[in-house]
């Protein structure tokens, strides 16, 4: 009997790549955390977070064949569950994109040891209050490390449109780990 | 502390994200699995209980109108008073074979004989209480008929209806009637003649000229343009109320599919997900439209109700279909990956699969459901015809199921 935990992740591949669905379970369950802590940063909710994976995982056991087993999986597994989000996010962006930009200041940040409190329920619950497109851009630039030129072709919005929504978003971050911090001090004492 | 404060937010999202351990894989997996299913299914082809329910009702109707067809043939030559029909019975009273011999026209079949009396009783007639009724009614039957018709009318009816061959020919002809000891009187003969001139008449090929206009869909399209069509139909009878309609009829129809994964038809998702093979490139749909202009081949059953300004009628069938263009376009994005720039690239293609007409042809990959009216105009017709047509299989290169609601209007030329 094979003892899957002892596999490489090269050597799962080969045998997903015959279709195998044990496999691909382990697969699936090998990377199923850190997919959903990529996805759940882009979606809406923990169900949108699980469709967004399911569907990049569907696609990746369709797309297999083209993956070179010698490169890390994660980064394509991040990037297939990024551009799901993406594409399902599509329609929603573009009404969004249609919004006046006005273009903000880069603004100036402090209290940083707010953050190092923040677990990952809070930065979900902070990311939440953030309209769709500038949750989006702010995870691609600011975690995922897209550039702005790639981040303004993938969503069909221009270079200065991404660096805006990204300097809103950090505007609102900042504001609620600021209101955060106060709470909190507000209780302490 | 110098570094600024929005690189401090994004490391620590990074590394709580990175660390993050999630403990519901076994329910994600049997959700994957259920989505999996899910869209395995959608590709079988499942007729719907609705799609049952109207054919079933489609066949119940043809067959009550043959039926209805048929009693009102059987009417003109049956006494008002028997019917007769032909069951196993070994107990033929000798008074009711006795009966046979007082005229040479009327014969009782080899004791395989019963008649019902058509006043109410119920029609199982396999029991024996029953079946002893019958003998008596044949017996009181036989007696009463015999004394009502003479020998020398119902001589003369033979020879009147031998001089019609047609009528001979015919399943439920008088000399046949005669043979099987029912009455004959001389209306019911004209009413017979005047019946087969009418149905003759009936049975003549209807052709008609026919154009319409209707919207299709498929699941996940947008923004749906009306189709034409036009061609030529034919009605065949088969009786007086049921006819084969077919015909052919040449379409024009476009489909417009949006990217979203989500709303494109399982098959063409696939497809368009592979479009490029190159390793490490994933490609996803962005748009789709789909150009056919078809010939469709309708067979279908068309049961008519007439009155006397117009003719309803309901009809149900299936349709075949060959391709005079069968072409796609479409647009995706590519993802490249390893090369680090992450960036997608929009690809279009064109594909054109129309081949020489009748190449290809798709065998019953429609159910047709429509009903309208006939109304005459002086010696011409026109029908007005809503339909439906649900898809049982994928149409074209690219096997699209579509749907089409619209309405044909045929116009009879050559109506006698």
């Amino acid at each position: 009997m094979i003892k899957l935990g002892q596999l490489t992740d090269s050597e799962i591949i080969e045998r997903c790549r015959k279709g195998e669905v044990r496999y691909q379970e382990r697969l699936y369950k090998r990377f199923y955390s850190y997919a959903m802590g990529v996805s759940l940063r882009y979606a809406i909710n923990r169900e949108d977070a699980l469709e967004i994976v399911n569907d990049a995982f569907i696609k990746i056991f369709d797309k297999l064949h083209s993956f070179d087993s010698q490169r890390p999986f994660k980064p394509w597994l991040r990037q297939i569950i990024i551009n799901q989000t993406i594409d399902k996010k599509r329609r929603l962006l573009k009404a969004e994109c249609e919004l006046p930009i006005d273009e903000i200041t880069e603004p100036v940040w402090e209290n940083a040891d707010a953050i190092s409190l923040l677990g990952y329920k809070d930065i979900l619950q902070m990311l939440n209050t953030l309209p769709e497109i500038q949750s989006l851009v702010f995870n691609m630039y600011e975690i995922d490390g897209y550039a702005h030129e790639e981040i303004a072709q993938m969503l069909d919005i221009s270079t200065s449109s991404s660096r805006v929504y990204l300097s809103r978003a950090k505007e609102k971050l900042r504001k609620l780990i600021e209101e955060l911090n106060t709470e909190g001090y507000g209780r302490a004492v | 502390m110098e570094e600024r404060f929005d690189k401090i937010l994004s490391n620590h999202i990074r590394s709580v994200f990175d660390n993050y351990e999630d403990h519901s894989a076994n329910e994600g997996w049997d959700q994957l699995l259920m989505q999996r299913q899910k869209a395995n299914s959608k590709k079988k082809r499942i007729i719907p209980i609705w799609i049952w329910t109207v054919t079933g009702t489609a066949a119940i109707l043809a067959l009550f109108a043959l039926n209805l067809d048929l009693a009102n043939q059987k009417s003109i030559f049956t006494s008002p008073q028997l019917e007769v029909k032909i069951v196993k019975s070994k107990n033929i009273s000798k008074s009711a074979k006795s009966l046979t011999k007082l005229h040479a026209s009327i014969q009782l079949p080899k004791s395989k004989v019963k008649v019902e009396a058509n006043n109410g009783r119920p029609n199982a007639l396999t029991a024996p209480a029953l079946e002893a009724l019958a003998l008596e009614n044949i017996e009181n039957a036989f007696v009463e008929e015999l004394e009502k018709i003479p020998a020398v009318e119902i001589n003369q009816l033979s020879q009147h209806i031998s001089q019609h061959p047609d009528l001979n020919l015919v399943e439920r002809s008088p000399i046949r009637a005669l043979n099987n000891k029912i009455e004959i009187k001389p209306e019911f003969v004209k009413e017979y003649i005047a019946g087969e001139t009418q149905q003759k008449r009936r049975r003549n090929i209807d052709y008609s000229v026919m154009a319409g206009s209707f919207m299709s869909y498929a699941n996940g399209t947008e923004n749906n343009g009306l189709g034409y069509k036009a061609g030529l139909d034919l009605n065949i009878p088969l009786t007086s109320r049921v006819q084969l309609n077919t015909g052919l009829n040449l379409g024009q129809q476009t489909l417009e599919f949006s990217g979203n994964n989500a709303d494109l038809p399982a098959s063409i998702a696939a497809k368009m997900n592979a479009y490029d093979d190159n390793p490490g490139v994933v490609s996803s749909p962005d748009s789709y439209k789909a150009n056919m202009v078809a010939i469709d081949l309708p067979v279908n059953v068309r049961v008519a109700f007439p009155s006397a300004n117009y003719t309803f009628f309901v009809s149900g069938g299936f349709s075949s279909y060959s391709y005079v263009n069968d072409s796609y376009s479409a647009s995706y994005y590519s993802y490249p990956f390893g090369t680090g720039t992450g960036v997608r690239t929009r690809e279009s293609l064109n594909i054109d699969n129309s081949g020489s007409l009748f190449s290809r042809i798709d065998w019953f990959r429609t159910l047709n459901m429509s009903a309208g009216i006939d109304c005459k105009l002086g010696k011409k017709q026109l029908s007005i015809e809503p339909y439906l047509k649900y898809p049982l299989g994928g149409l074209g290169a690219d096997q699209i199921r579509w749907n089409s609601i619209g309405v044909n209007l045929k116009f009879s030329f050559w109506r006698q």
